[in-house]
């Protein structure tokens, strides 16, 4: 190692210096020094390289990380739990719909399907679809908070287009598409 | 903004931080999962945008340290980072990647695994992770200029770790 005899620029000084710390006068009282002390120059540039490799290690790491699917990986946790709540909801208030509906218009023959029932059904599964749209439109709409999140955003707007194409979630999420 | 907001937010923030403290991406996502269950479960008292992401970076340095500590620091094999490196350098168009030689590479990498987790620690902050001596200071309760110090002392280790190697520059 080369010894540090220099007794004008301390090593402090010269890593301020390295980082672009130090004031404009000073750095060029560093620099001019710098120029002429063989043991400043090699530390400056010593202090330069060793932070470049140093950000090249860490770059190295962080290249080995699955980059995109981390901040899906947190929102499905957060996301997992808002579907539990809306699936729950949305299956208290079928089941409600449905047995005031049963009491309502119970079946005149015990074979077969009513009207009636039905009708039900289909009021049932368009309650259902409009729910899961609408909470689907929900969670896109949080996450687009998030500028990392812009794919996935699209993608979820897009699924919603898809599959519940006749509901007013879609018909938002056309827009946010467009 | 809510603390599981800031956690989202802020994700790529805490995790250039737990990749600088040397940690693999399993273990790395291991510790972010706990920083998050900490976020979820929420901080001991309300804090607002700032103070919470501070709050959150504390958690994650101090779960690394633990997990340091537990697995007697940097368990990645020096060999495993030469190899990922050789292998993004092929693939790499930045010029300052393809002019770096694998003795320096070893040698910083010795140096990190040997340095002092107190000097370790604000250098990743502050050369990865962007933060400065005050936002440092905060979040390992250090004074400014104490943080300053340590930073002058792991830049002149590493520097030293080169010039001992007698790598030319």
């Amino acid at each position: 190692m080369k010894e540090d005899t220099c007794q004008i620029v301390s090593k402090e000084e010269l890593v301020a210096y390295a980082d672009g710390e130090l004031s404009p006068s000073v750095a060029g009282r560093i620099a001019k020094h710098v120029a002429k002390c063989p043991n400043c120059r090699s530390m400056a540039e010593a202090l330069q390289r060793s932070l470049q490799v140093t950000e090249v290690i860490w770059q190295t790491s962080e290249s080995q990380w699955p980059k995109t699917r981390l901040l899906e990986r947190f929102q499905s946790s957060k996301w997992s739990l808002r579907k539990i709540a809306a699936v729950a909801a949305s299956i208290l208030l079928v089941l409600g719909v449905g047995a005031v509906w049963r009491m309502l218009s119970r079946p005149t023959e015990r074979t077969g399907i009513s009207r009636e029932q039905a009708l039900a059904v289909e009021i049932k599964r368009k309650i259902s679809e409009s729910s899961d749209a609408a909470r689907l439109l929900a969670a896109a709409e949080l996450l687009s908070k998030y500028p990392e999140a812009e794919n996935s955003v699209k993608e979820r707007y897009q699924h919603i287009v898809e599959t519940y194409p006749e509901t007013t979630a879609a018909a938002e999420a056309r827009q946010k598409i467009q | 903004m809510s603390i599981h907001s800031v956690f989202i937010r802020h994700i790529e923030r805490l995790r250039r931080l737990v990749v600088a403290m040397g940690l693999s991406a399993e273990e790395g996502q291991d510790i972010l999962q706990d920083v998050y269950i900490e976020a979820v479960k929420g901080p001991p008292k309300y804090l607002g945008d700032k103070e919470a992401l501070k709050w959150l970076m504390k958690v994650a340095v101090n779960r690394c340290l633990l997990e340091f500590r537990q697995r007697k620091r940097h368990n990645r094999a020096a060999s495993e980072i030469l190899r990922q490196w050789e292998e993004l350098k092929k693939d790499s168009s930045w010029p300052d990647m393809q002019a770096i030689h694998a003795e320096e590479v070893e040698a910083m990498m010795q140096c990190l695994r040997e340095m002092d987790e107190s000097l370790q620690v604000p250098l990743a902050m502050r050369y990865f992770c962007d933060l400065n001596s005050t936002e440092i200071g905060a979040i390992l309760d250090l004074e400014p200029g104490a943080v300053r110090k340590r930073l002058y002392k792991g830049r002149i280790i590493l520097a030293e770790a080169l010039l001992q190697k007698g790598i030319k520059l």
